[in-house]
C-alpha cells in the first residue's frame, strides 16, 4: 500500500513538473470556455449604429419607406448592441456611416414596377454588421413591403387564411424532445471527441513510455514487490490525471453556459444556435441533475481511454507503441466523431464496436429515455467487460521481459 | 545447494538467451559479504545480463541465483539491495534531489532517513550545489552521481554498479572509488562491472571475469595475475589482456551446447560451491 503511494506520488510529481502537461490538463476547459463565451466576446466588439435615411413621400396614403423604418426601429428595440437613428434627408450622414436610405420615390416605384429599390452603404467588414445590413435588414424592408401593399391587392379572405402559428398538439412535443436529443448529441459527441485526443498524450506523459523513454523503469521494476503494484499504480495516476482533465472541460463548459446566461446576450439575434457554439452543453442539459450524468460519462469516457492507452503502451515497444497509441487512439476518436455527426441515433453494429459509443450511448439513454430503448443500458455491461478483459490481459503483459527491456 | 552465511551472493551456472543470443551460458561465483567484487569482460560479455538478473528485473533460463539466501526479486531484498545501471538515468525535467528521494520511498525508506542520507551524500560527493538543479541540466558525470547516491541509499547492504565510474571525471571517479570503499569498509556488500583498470586495482579484492557468458575465471586479483601472466609481465591489466585472448569470443546458440555443463572454474579459485 505504502509502496503504491509512493509510485502514485512519483509519477504525479513527474507528470506535474512539465509545463506542457498543464496545457493538456486544462487546454479542453479553457478552449470549451472560450468557444462558449463567443458570442459575448463578439458583440462586445460590435456596437452598430444604423442611420435609416427616411426620404420617402409615398403614394396617397401608403408610405413604405416609413412603414419599414418603424418596423426596423421596433425590431432592434431590445438590441443593446444596434442602435437606429432616424434621419430624413441623406445629406445629414457621413460616408463613413452605415446607411439604409429609402429615396423619394421608393413607394412610387414600388407600386409602379414592383421593384422596390432601397439603398445600403457601409464601409464596415464586420460580418455581423453585414449580415444585419445585406440579410437581416432586407428581410425587415420586404416584410415592411408586403405588410403594406397586400392588404390593398389581396382580397380580405385570402389574407386571414395565412397560417399563423402552426397547430399545436402532442406530436411538437415528441419533436422538441428529439430537436433536442439531436442538439445534445453534438455537445456529447464533441466533448468525448476533444477528450480522447488530448489524453491520448496524457497517457504519453503519465504512463509507461515515458518511464521507459528516460529508461527508469528497470530501476522502479527491481525495487516493486509486485508488478501488478506497478500496473495499479499506473492506472490511478492517470484516472487522476484525466478526472483533472475531464473537469476543466466540465467547468469550462458551465463557464461558458452561466457566462450567457448572465451576460443578458439575445443569443436569438446574434445567431448562437448554429455554428461552433451547439459544441458546447446547452443550459438545460449542464444546469440540472442531468448534469453529473455528463460528468459520469466523461469520466467513463477518460478511463476508457486510459485502459486503451495503458494496454498499446504494454503490448508494444517504446518507438512504436509511441506512434501506434496516438494514431490509434485518433483514429478511434475521429471515426467516433464522424458517424456521430452524420447520424447520432446510429444502431449500426459495426460502429458500436467502437468502445467511445458504449458510454455516449448510456449518456444518451439517460438524458433522453423516451427517445432510446432501456436496453441500451447494456453498453455497461459491455464496458465492465472490457475493463475486466483488459486488467487480465495487461496483467500477462505486464510480466514479460520484452516489457522491461524494450 | 550451499546457502552459506558467509555469502552475499551465490550465483551459480545460470544460463539466460535472448532470442537468438545467448548471453549467459554458465556464469558462476560468489561473492563474500562485506567485499568488493568486479565483474569484467568485453563488451557483450554478459555482465549487464547478469547484474539484472541478480536486480530481479529478468529471470535466468537456467541456474541459480541466491542474495541474501534468498531468490532475486523477493519482497524482503527492497531496500537492501540498490542497482546502478548502465545507462544514466533519472527523470529530465525534476531535480537532483528528487530523482534520489522519490526512488528511495519507493523502495519503502523511512522519509527522514532519506533525508538525512541524501544530505550526507549530495555533500559527500560535493554536489550540494546541485540539489535543486533539474535533472536534465546536469552534466553527464554529475547524473551519474546523482544514480549512485540513489544506488546507495536503496542498497542498504548489498550495491550491484554496472560500471560506476564510467564517464566520470578523473576526480569525481576517484571521490567515487574512495566512498565504494567506505561504504565497503562499513559492511556494505559491493559487486561493480567495469572496463577500467584503475578501479580494480586500488577498488576490488575480488575479480570474476566473464567471457561470452561464462566465468573463465574467479578470484582474488593476485589469483588472476599468477594464473594469467608469466613472471616477467606481471600486471593485472596483462593478465586481463591474456584472459580475454585466450577465449575468442563465441556468443552465438551454435557453441552454446558444450557450455550447458556450466562448471565453475574452482581449480583456479580454491573455492567451490
Ligand atoms: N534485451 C536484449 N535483447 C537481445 N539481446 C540482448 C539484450 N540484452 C543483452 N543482449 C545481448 O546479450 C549479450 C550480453 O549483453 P550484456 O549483458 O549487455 O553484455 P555486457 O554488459 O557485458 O556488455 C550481448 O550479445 C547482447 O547483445
Ligand atoms: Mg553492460
Amino acid at each position: 500500500m505504502s509502496q503504491l503511494i509512493a509510485l502514485i506520488k512519483k509519477d504525479l510529481h513527474v507528470t506535474l513538473s512539465q509545463r506542457a502537461v498543464w496545457f493538456v490538463l486544462i487546454g479542453p476547459g479553457l478552449f470549451i470556455a472560450m468557444l462558449g463565451l463567443t458570442p459575448i466576446l463578439f458583440s462586445n466588439t460590435v456596437n452598430v449604429t444604423i442611420y435609416i435615411v427616411n426620404e420617402d413621400v409615398g403614394v396617397n396614403n401608403i408610405n413604405i419607406g416609413t412603414n419599414a423604418t418603424i418596423l426596423i426601429t421596433n425590431y432592434f428595440m431590445n438590441d443593446k448592441t444596434v442602435t437606429i437613428k432616424t434621419v430624413n434627408n441623406i445629406s445629414k450622414t457621413t460616408l463613413e456611416e452605415n446607411i439604409v436610405w429609402f429615396p423619394k420615390n421608393f413607394t412610387e416605384v414600388a407600386l409602379n414596377t414592383s421593384v422596390a429599390i432601397f439603398y445600403v452603404r457601409t464601409t464596415s467588414s464586420d460580418t455581423y454588421t453585414r449580415q444585419l445590413l445585406f440579410a437581416l435588414i432586407p428581410q425587415l424592408v420586404d416584410q415592411a413591403v408586403k405588410m403594406t401593399l397586400l392588404p390593398k391587392e389581396q382580397p380580405r379572405a385570402q389574407l386571414e387564411q395565412l397560417p399563423v402559428q402552426t397547430p399545436t398538439g402532442i406530436k411538437v412535443k415528441d419533436e422538441l424532445e428529439y430537436e433536442r436529443a439531436y442538439q445534445a448529441s453534438f455537445s456529447i459527441g464533441y466533448a468525448i471527441f476533444l477528450l480522447s485526443i488530448m489524453l491520448g498524450s496524457v497517457g504519453r506523459i503519465g504512463g509507461f513510455t515515458r518511464d521507459k523513454n528516460e529508461d527508469v523503469l528497470e530501476i522502479i521494476v527491481s525495487m516493486v514487490k509486485d508488478k501488478k503494484v506497478l500496473l495499479i499504480s499506473k492506472v490511478i495516476t492517470n484516472l487522476i490525471l484525466t478526472t483533472i482533465t475531464a473537469l476543466s472541460y466540465v467547468i469550462g463548459a458551465l463557464i461558458a453556459v452561466i457566462g450567457l446566461k448572465y451576460s443578458e446576450i439575445d443569443t436569438t439575434t446574434q445567431g448562437t444556435n448554429d455554428g461552433l457554439s451547439t459544441l458546447v452543453f446547452s443550459q438545460e442539459l449542464l444546469l440540472s441533475p442531468k448534469g453529473l450524468v455528463i460528468v459520469a460519462t466523461l469520466f467513463i469516457t477518460t478511463s476508457l481511454i486510459v485502459v486503451i492507452s495503458l494496454l498499446i503502451q504494454l503490448w508494444l515497444p517504446k518507438e512504436t507503441g509511441e506512434r501506434a497509441e496516438s494514431l490509434i487512439i485518433l483514429v478511434i476518436a475521429f471515426f467516433f466523431f464522424f458517424s456521430v455527426i452524420s447520424d447520432p441515433f446510429t444502431t449500426t453494429f459495426i460502429l458500436l464496436i467502437n468502445p467511445l459509443y458504449w458510454p455516449y450511448k448510456i449518456c444518451m439513454t439517460a438524458l433522453f429515455p423516451d427517445i432510446f430503448s432501456p436496453w441500451t443500458y447494456l453498453y455497461g455491461v459491455l464496458i465492465i467487460a472490457f475493463y475486466v478483459v483488459s486488467a487480465i490481459i495487461a496483467s500477462k503483459l505486464i510480466m514479460r521481459e520484452q516489457f522491461i527491456l524494450h | 545447494m550451499q546457502s552459506n552465511q558467509e555469502f552475499a551472493l551465490i550465483i551459480h551456472n545460470v544460463h539466460k538467451h535472448f532470442r537468438n543470443v545467448q548471453a549467459l551460458r554458465g556464469a558462476s561465483f560468489l561473492v563474500e559479504k562485506g567485499t568488493i567484487h568486479a565483474l569484467l569482460g568485453p563488451n557483450g560479455a554478459g555482465k549487464t545480463t547478469l547484474l539484472r538478473i541478480i536486480a530481479g528485473i529478468i529471470k535466468p533460463d537456467y541456474g541459480q541465483v541466491i542474495a541474501f539466501n534468498m531468490p532475486p526479486g523477493s519482497p524482503e531484498l527492497i531496500g537492501l539491495m540498490g542497482y546502478m545501471t548502465q545507462n544514466t538515468v533519472g527523470y529530465q525535467n525534476i531535480t537532483a534531489w528528487k530523482n534520489v528521494t522519490l526512488f528511495a520511498e519507493i523502495a519503502g525508506i523511512d522519509k527522514q532517513m532519506i533525508n538525512e542520507k541524501t544530505e550526507y551524500l549530495f555533500s559527500e560527493l560535493e554536489i550540494m550545489n546541485l540539489k535543486s538543479r533539474k535533472f536534465k541540466e546536469l552534466s553527464g558525470g554529475e547524473k551519474r552521481t546523482v544514480n549512485l547516491i540513489r544506488t546507495i541509499i536503496i542498497g542498504d547492504k548489498l550495491l550491484l554498479l554496472d560500471e560506476p565510474t564510467a564517464g566520470l571525471d578523473l576526480e569525481r571517479a576517484a571521490k567515487v572509488r574512495k566512498l565504494i570503499q567506505k561504504l565497503s569498509k562499513e559492511g556494505r556488500t559491493i559487486l561493480l562491472s567495469s572496463h577500467i583498470v584503475t578501479d580494480l586495482e586500488n577498488l576490488s579484492q575480488y575479480i570474476t571475469i566473464l567471457h561470452s557468458g561464462k566465468t573463465i575465471f574467479t578470484g582474488t586479483k593476485e589469483q588472476a595475475i599468477d594464473t594469467f601472466t608469466t613472471d616477467e609481465k606481471r600486471s593485472l591489466e596483462n593478465a586481463l589482456l591474456n584472459a580475454f585472448d585466450n577465449n575468442p569470443s563465441q556468443n552465438n546458440l551454435n557453441s552454446a551446447e558444450e557450455t550447458q555443463e556450466g562448471q565453475l572454474h574452482s581449480e583456479k579459485t580454491g573455492k567451490s560451491i
